[in-house]
């Protein structure tokens, strides 16, 4: 076992700038125009979530996924709030607790206990779980699995279609032992159907099935092509959705059936969901969605386009906010206000949409952009109340001032990894608000906790087990 | 009118007085030949960041680039053709950009999606769907 | 009888008989009797009233007489449009960009500046269940129905405000979009081709979610925690909650690792085109030849691409074994440790990508299914919506929409066995359950409700 002291595991002082206080907030306010935001500081401020209860800890949940982020993130949703997760991994780990970009393990993070290391998406959400391992391989590690289950208000699997079925702890045998249980599968396509999952399909399986990749991205006359997600957002969508169909099981579970049930989610059936108008489109006139950059193909300006240090969005669908947009860039370059506001085909809002009227816009918008920082056209779009915002990088969002008061990066100071920086829930509520407690566990950090606290073993009979490879 | 010599991304033609977008997603760092789309001209400019730092300067063919859009100062002459600006993002072949009545969706049962007069509607409902003629 | 079948059958037939879409609206909702309110524009909040919907509650949604909301009037390319936009307006329509966060709810138009309208909407806050809301923080409150002076009404109602930057702290003032808060929150910075000399055959900049993902996810984030407040407060507290949701925080939720890995060893994500940082091999490989070659449309007349997955050295060395060109690296990069790094990625990417150049992706998919290596084609709208599966699933489903005829709808993101969500239409026309909401909620009868309308009330 390594020696490592949280003292001594690196971190960069963060914040760099220090977070700004209420007054220097809601200087210049009237004290009528302070009580509202004062009344959601009181009501919803993380610094006090520990003092209030959590809606979730009764529940206990099995989260035995892995390879993928899908099922992590859904449990992550319920660990947030409270809930019990233990995550059922195989000996040796999740693989992919060892995944971190470009296999750079001197990015990874270790505890100071075991030493092991863990990738930053992984630590991200093995918040608040438990980790026991188990190996499901064998006959014996259903078996403890079976047992296991008993007491559980839910499992979250995301295996090969049809694999816990033939290993016999699939819904329909694990439903008879507790019938309270609420089975959830998580996975790219589906566990049935013709495009049925092949074993171990990760995202962006999801994200290319239904249609997100396709429509995303710059178009060809730009140099563009279909672009994915740089996250594995088919992952932490599907994850979302099965997360909510859990969620509505358990309160039909608990206020009239008594019963659990089985529930599927999907990350490409998660997107389609939220694709915007792309069915309805096809379906009327038989259109495919085409990609448009940074562009809209619904509203003009609503837009992110490049300025001097980067990009920046501005958006404003009707004509109070146009013209607001172009009385700003008229301060500094009136002939490109004078330009837009004269064009008569730019007058009415719906001629300002097709193809070539945009371009005209964001060009001209654009000859504006070039000579403003982020910073600096933001301010002068804000000062006309028009939304606006320059697109920021993981180091800018870091310490973006209104995220650092507002607790959305928070420093946690854990127990076993040190201090990290880490986006907390964003769900913010006033009398049982979701909450970070811990990052997160090493593997089988718990084995021995867990089995003597859910099966009553002895230090012996889990050495054994252990010897045997079944946990 | 506004003048546009001074501009990076709006490039005035010097021979015919055009206005060519050169969109900020295709030449924001450009290093090449743009071909007016009013007369042909070829102009070798460079742009870095979105800012002109070389040209316009007259060139020979072939071009580079055409631009996103053109246009005559006085807004009478709009250039969307696709052998002088870049093509359009389409959704369908016949794509119009405005407005369009479809009355048939694309397996051919009836839906509404065009204007309707007040005596089409019963209550809040198109008087097709009520009477059920859609099925 | 039933239950010893389900115990024969295999898992697929089981799956198609426990999920069957055409028994849906055989089988209980989960919410039944419950009521929401959708005080909502846009996507953000009326996405999320939109999945109570789903679940069975009785959902209202309240807009502004007339016109109602903003994303009514929003369409791509201002083309397609479902008419009417409500009774006194047969000639208008409502724009696409209403598809998708509307389903199933009954649509009351209520001026709530006015006096009366304040008291409509405090006659249905009493028998609400949960109510989502997304105007500027505050704005309700001081018109007087907000969580505040809902809570005195009804104390056990769930108000789930969302928005842009949330109502405290110094971007309070602050109006949000989508797109903005995928820019502020960071998910445009690692998505997107990279930049000039990042050995990526492809450029480009930071690019956004071409979906509206910070709203209609943001929706989905906010409706968990209005489930679970449902289930907390049914089960254990008997109270209502105020949720506040920022989709500009959403969005820093959402980009994985990136934080911690910034804050403790100052790395700073940048974006890797179709790849993937991770894992390798797992990538868009870009195919030479289109599928639709005489096809119009000039997207389809694009050549293809396709998701080739085989991540673990034994899938890669099956995938050197289909691709010829990979003979070359194959034991070079055997291993995954050095198969994932950047300069690696690129030489196995670009041998595969000159393997596919005389291939359309239909061909590559063949190859990869008869080998049994994980892989996708990238999928247009047209592509995806021709697909059984989905439909199968209901996952995509042609409603026939008792206000709009035949229109083809997104479907079901997730399917539950005992209380599936469902859809009964996609929308309807601004106000067009003015009688029905005020008769059953308020009490009202037809002279009021009549003498409203006139009042330009409703």
């Amino acid at each position: 076992m390594a020696e490592i002291k949280s003292s001594d595991i690196p971190v960069l002082p963060w914040p760099a700038v220090p977070l700004m206080t209420p007054d220097e907030v809601y200087k210049g306010l009237s004290e009528a125009a302070r009580e509202y935001p004062n009344w959601l500081e009181a009501n919803v401020h993380w610094r006090d979530v520990g003092k209030k209860p959590e809606k979730l800890s009764r529940l206990r949940i099995l989260d035995v996924t892995m390879k993928s982020m899908g099922g992590h993130w859904c449990t992550s949703l319920f660990a947030e709030h409270g809930a019990e997760v233990i995550m059922v991994e195989p000996p040796g780990g999740d693989p992919t607790r060892r995944l971190t970009p470009f296999n750079r393990k001197e990015w990874m993070f270790k505890d100071n206990v075991t030493g092991e290391a863990m990738g930053a998406n992984f630590l991200h959400e093995c918040r608040n779980k438990f980790s026991m391992t188990l190996n499901l391989e064998t006959a014996e590690g259903r078996e403890l699995l079976k047992k296991l289950v008993v007491d559980a208000d839910i499992l979250v699997e995301n295996y090969p279609p049809g694999q816990f079925d033939a290993w016999g702890i699939g819904y329909r045998q694990l439903s008879e032992i507790n019938p309270r249980l609420v089975y959830g599968w998580i996975g790219q396509r589906g566990q049935w159907g013709p495009l049925k999952d092949r074993p171990w399909m990760y995202d962006p399986t999801g994200q290319n099935a239904c249609g997100f990749t396709h429509g995303t991205g710059a178009p060809a006359a730009f140099g563009g092509r279909p672009t994915r997600s740089g996250m594995w957002v088919c992952d932490y969508v599907g994850g979302t959705c099965l997360a909510n169909g859990i969620m509505a099981a358990l309160n039909y579970r608990d206020r009239v059936s008594g019963r659990g049930q089985f529930v599927e989610a999907t990350g490409a059936a998660g997107i389609m969901r939220i694709i915007d108008y792309n069915w309805g489109w096809q379906g009327m006139d038989g259109s495919i969605r085409p990609r448009f950059g940074n562009w809209d193909l619904a509203i003009n300006i609503y837009a992110v386009n490049p300025c001097k240090d980067g990009q920046i969005m501005v958006g404003g669908g009707h004509d109070r906010l146009w013209y607001r947009i172009w009385k700003t860039v008229g301060k500094d370059r009136p002939e490109l206000e004078q330009h837009i506001v004269e064009d008569p085909a730019l007058k009415v809002v719906v001629d300002r949409l097709p193809f070539y009227a945009q371009v005209e816009t964001y060009t001209t918008l654009s000859e504006w952009f070039k000579d403003n920082s982020r910073l600096e056209a933001e301010t002068k779009l804000q000062a006309e109340e028009v939304a606006s915002g320059g697109v920021t990088f993981a180091d800018e969002v870091a310490e973006f001032p209104h995220f650092k008061y507002r607790g959305h990066v928070l420093q946690v100071d854990d127990l076993m990894y040190g201090k990290v920086v880490v986006s907390p829930p964003s769900q913010l509520a006033q009398k049982a608000p979701p909450r970070i407690k811990w990052l997160g566990r090493p593997t089988g950090f718990d084995n021995e906790e867990i089995y003597r606290k859910y099966f009553g073993f002895k230090k012996d009979e889990i050495d054994a087990l252990k010897k045997k490879g079944t946990i | 009118m506004a003048d546009f010599k001074h501009c990076s991304l709006l490039l005035e033609c010097g021979k015919c007085e055009i206005v060519n977008y050169l969109d900020p997603f295709t030449f924001w760092f450009f290093d090449g030949k743009v071909k007016c789309a009013g007369c042909g001209a070829i102009w070798r400019v460079k742009i870095d960041n979105g800012a002109r730092v070389s040209g316009p300067t007259e060139d020979k063919a072939p071009h580079d680039k055409l631009p996103g859009f053109a246009q005559s100062k006085d807004y009478k002459t709009k250039i969307t053709d696709t052998t002088k600006v870049n093509p359009p993002v389409m959704a369908r072949a016949d794509f119009v950009g405005k407005p369009i009545p479809i009355y048939k969706s694309i397996r051919g049962k009836p839906v509404s999606g065009g204007p309707l007069k007040a005596e089409d509607l019963v209550g809040s409902r198109p008087r097709f769907i009520m009477e059920g003629r859609h099925k | 009888m039933a239950q010893k079948d389900l115990k024969a059958m295999s898992f697929e037939e089981y799956c198609r008989t426990v999920f069957d879409a055409k028994k849906i609206f055989e089988k209980p909702e989960a919410f039944k009797g419950y009521t929401a309110i959708s005080t909502t524009q846009y996507i953000l909040g009326p996405s999320c009233a939109n999945y109570f919907a789903e679940l069975g509650m009785e959902t209202i949604k309240i807009e502004l007489p007339r016109r109602g909301e903003p994303m009514r009037h929003t369409t791509p390319y201002n083309e397609p449009f479902l008419y009417p936009l409500s009774k006194q307006m047969p000639d208008k329509g409502t724009g696409l960009g209403f598809f998708g966060a509307n389903h199933n709810e009954y649509f009351l138009a209520v001026d709530f500046h006015k006096p009366e309208g304040v008291e409509i909407v405090h006659r249905i806050q009493a028998k609400t269940d949960i109510q989502a809301e997304n105007y500027r923080p505050g704005t309700f409150d001081r018109w007087g129905i907000g969580y505040r002076q809902a809570a005195k009404i009804n104390p056990r109602l769930i108000y789930i405000w969302m928005g842009g930057f949330g109502g405290w702290g110094p971007g309070r003032v602050r109006a949000s979009y989508d797109i903005l808060g995928q820019a502020q929150g960071g998910t445009f910075s690692i998505t997107g081709m990279p930049g000039p000399g990042q050995g990526h055959p492809a450029v480009g900049l930071p690019s956004k979610h071409t979906i509206w993902l910070a709203d209609y996810w943001g929706g989905m984030m906010g409706c968990f925690a209005g489930l679970a407040a449902l289930w907390w407060r049914d089960n254990i507290s008997g109270t209502g909650e105020f949720i506040e949701y920022s989709q500009v925080h959403g969005a820093t939720r959402i980009i994985e690792g990136t934080i911690p890995l910034f804050a403790r060893y100052g790395v700073v994500a940048q974006r890797w085109g179709n790849w993937d940082r991770q894992l390798c091999v797992h990538g868009i490989v870009q195919c030479g030849k289109p599928s639709y070659p005489g096809s119009k449309i000039p997207l389809e007349a694009e050549p293809g691409q396709i998701l080739i997955s085989a991540p673990e050295d034994g899938d890669f060395a099956k995938l050197c074994q289909v691709i010829p060109n990979l003979k070359a690296v194959a034991s070079k990069y055997a291993k995954y440790d050095d198969r994932v790094q950047p300069k690696a990625q690129s030489e196995i990417y670009t041998a595969m990508e000159e393997w596919a150049k005389d291939k359309t992706k239909e061909e590559v998919w063949q190859i990869m299914e008869k080998n049994e290596i994980n892989s996708q084609p990238v999928w247009s709208n047209k592509e995806c919506s021709q697909q059984e599966h989905f439909h199968l699933r209901d996952e995509m489903h042609w409603l026939d929409d008792p206000y709009f005829g035949d229109v083809l709808s997104q479907g079901l993101a997730y399917h539950l066995s005992d209380t599936p969500a469902r859809h009964r239409w996609v929308f309807k026309p601004v106000g067009a359950d003015n009688e029905y909401i005020l008769q059953k909620y308020c009490g009202y009868g037809l002279d009021q409700i009549r003498e409203l309308e006139k009042n330009d009330i409703i």
